[in-house]
């Protein structure tokens, strides 16, 4: 285990340091701890969504954490919520990291205003995306909840409540800026890490009844490497004496991007529950980021303790950076001198994986058991369809990128929250 | 002789109908400082959605998962059980929301903690109302 992002843990450290030094006045304290035991493996050999291959993983879904919340007046609380989870840094240390480290202002029942390290809701469950005892799923759909490297930013966040009668409307603005880490793995030099530094702001609208949830939201994000190269824009097209090829055309010191998301959550008669999402990730100042359209819809049937569910989603990059893709994905020249070509051809190659691209849908059948209030088991079986291909895989080094193929994943999982 | 003693077991159990429904209705009861509230400004302040009545800050008191009374103020007044309850506060908390209502042990530390702190709620059995308690709501 290591902790070397100075940002978050620093986080931690100055939120304990505050806690310890005003416990005397606090009114309150409440502690609670949730984790996730999870294996998965699948089919193939290649890796998924970073850790999923044949030899099975626990890295994909566990996660440990624990939450303090103090409440030092009636108004000012704070809470704290560290884990320790699989880095986002490389793929194989686990970090322990502050997912949340805020204050908050209460005055009343209208208004909050959080301060500090806190997570968007750009999901339906965002939120408690860690806490896997407090949903159904053992896995939310990777095609709708990857479309953003972290959801944590530190800023100021402000929530406006209306009680409207049995429902309540809120809603969310806020803005700050996070450190990411964006993964980056191809076939010819196999996986790095970059960082980048995200300003981020947007508004949250949510409404809250009995049965209904229902959850629009638009956010714009301002990306910037953090040490690493900038972003090019767009490719061009190159005449070699073995053919054309493509590279890279001028940089760009920032990405923006503007994403929308909307979900909904039902419950119907019969203890049936059905679960939309859907988003739009807007690349602007490149055609070579991600550019995305997905979402997904589930099914889920309450059974006493058990909860049966099915999901299909999707996942599609878009516009510009879709067909750079594909252009680039057949781009390269007959292997006429060993030693020149191969180089040119690998580079082809490196240039296609390094595009965010995302071309694929899933069905996940699984069901989840409440052993206890606080606690469940949870058993998914999972199929992807790849078709042009996925950023979520690691294609095999020299071969082709993994196209038209499915992949089957088995998850089990132990979930608590105390 | 034996249809009388029937005649009169069914009596004496109907004169307990509504001693037994006293005994299981559970009653809300507040801090002085507290005015009388609805069903559903109950229900809000006991889901950690409203922290304010009328101006006054107000401090919930849940009973602990083993007291009877609980069981029974969550099916009287929130219609919901011990499992969907702890659900929705372990949503809650894990969003950010707050964390659930302070939990007392025992009946009696309940009507402490109501009597000696401004702005809490609390709920007791029919049974136990004290004369001089402030009571909010009665269903």
């Amino acid at each position: 285990m290591k902790s070397n992002d100075r940002s978050l843990p620093n986080a931690m450290v100055l939120a304990l340091m505050v806690f310890t030094s005003t416990a005397a006045q606090a009114q309150d304290f409440s502690y609670s701890a949730f984790g996730t035991i999870g294996g998965a493996m699948s089919n193939q050999d290649y890796r998924y969504q970073r850790f999923i291959d044949s030899d099975g993983s626990l890295m994909r879904d566990t996660v440990l954490g624990a939450q303090l919340d103090v409440q030092f007046t009636p108004e000012l609380s704070a809470t704290v919520q560290g884990k320790l989870a699989p880095s986002a840094r490389n793929d194989q240390d686990w970090d322990l990291t502050a997912s949340w480290a805020f204050a908050s202002w209460r005055p009343n029942n209208d208004w909050l205003l959080r301060a500090g390290k806190v997570r968007i809701p750009l999901y339906l469950s965002s939120e408690n995306l860690d806490v896997g005892q407090s949903y159904e799923f053992a896995r939310w759909p990777t095609e709708m909840y990857s479309i953003a490297p972290t959801t944590d930013v530190t800023g100021l966040y402000i929530t406006r409540n209306w009680a409207l009668g049995n429902s309540d409307l809120s809603l969310d603005a806020y803005s700050g800026q996070a450190k990411v880490w964006v993964r980056l793995n191809t076939r010819d030099t196999g996986t790095s890490f970059n960082k980048y530094d995200t300003r981020v702001s947007g508004s949250v609208l949510t409404w809250r009844a009995e049965d209904t949830m229902l959850r629009l939201s638009a956010h714009h994000a301002v990306t910037r490497p953090d040490g690493g190269p900038l972003n090019p824009v767009s490719t061009q097209s190159l005449t070699t004496p073995f053919g054309p090829i493509y590279d890279s055309s001028g940089t760009t010191p920032k990405i923006r991007n503007d994403i929308i998301t909307v979900g909904i959550d039902q419950k119907l008669p019969g203890n049936w529950r059905i679960m939309f999402e859907a988003e739009r990730n807007i690349q602007h100042d490149t055609d070579l980021g991600a550019n995305t359209a997905g979402g997904y819809i589930a099914v889920l049937k309450s059974l006493d303790k058990w909860t049966p569910y099915a999901a299909a989603s999707v996942l599609k990059t878009v516009g510009a950076p879709a067909r750079a893709h594909e252009a680039l994905s057949q781009s390269s020249v007959p292997d006429l001198v060993p030693g020149v070509t191969d180089v040119i051809n690998a580079g082809q190659r490196r240039f296609a994986d390094s595009i965010p691209f995302y071309d694929q849908h899933s069905l996940a059948i699984g069901a989840s058991f409440a052993l206890t209030p606080h606690s469940k088991l949870k058993a998914e079986w999972l199929h992807t369809w790849v078709r042009k291909g996925s950023s979520m895989i690691d294609s095999p080094s020299a071969g082709p990128a993994v196209t038209n193929q499915g992949i089957d994943v088995l998850s089990i999982s132990y979930n608590f929250a105390y | 002789m034996t249809r009388l003693k029937y005649t009169f077991a069914g009596l004496m159990l109907l004169a307990c109908v509504p001693w037994c429904q006293a005994a299981d209705r559970i009653v809300v009861i507040g801090h002085p400082n507290v005015r009388k509230i609805d069903l559903t400004t109950v229900q809000r302040i006991f889901m950690g959605k409203t922290i304010e009545v009328d101006g006054v800050r107000v401090r919930p008191a849940n009973g602990a998962p083993s007291l009877v009374a609980r069981q029974r103020f969550l099916s009287q007044y929130l219609q919901t059980d011990e499992d969907q309850y702890v659900a929705y506060w372990t949503v809650r908390r894990y969003v950010g929301k707050g964390t659930p209502p302070h939990e007392v042990k025992q009946t009696a530390e309940m009507i402490e903690f109501v009597s000696k702190t401004p702005g809490a709620i609390g709920y007791v059995d029919e049974a136990d109302v004290l004369p001089g308690m402030n009571v909010l709501l009665r269903k």
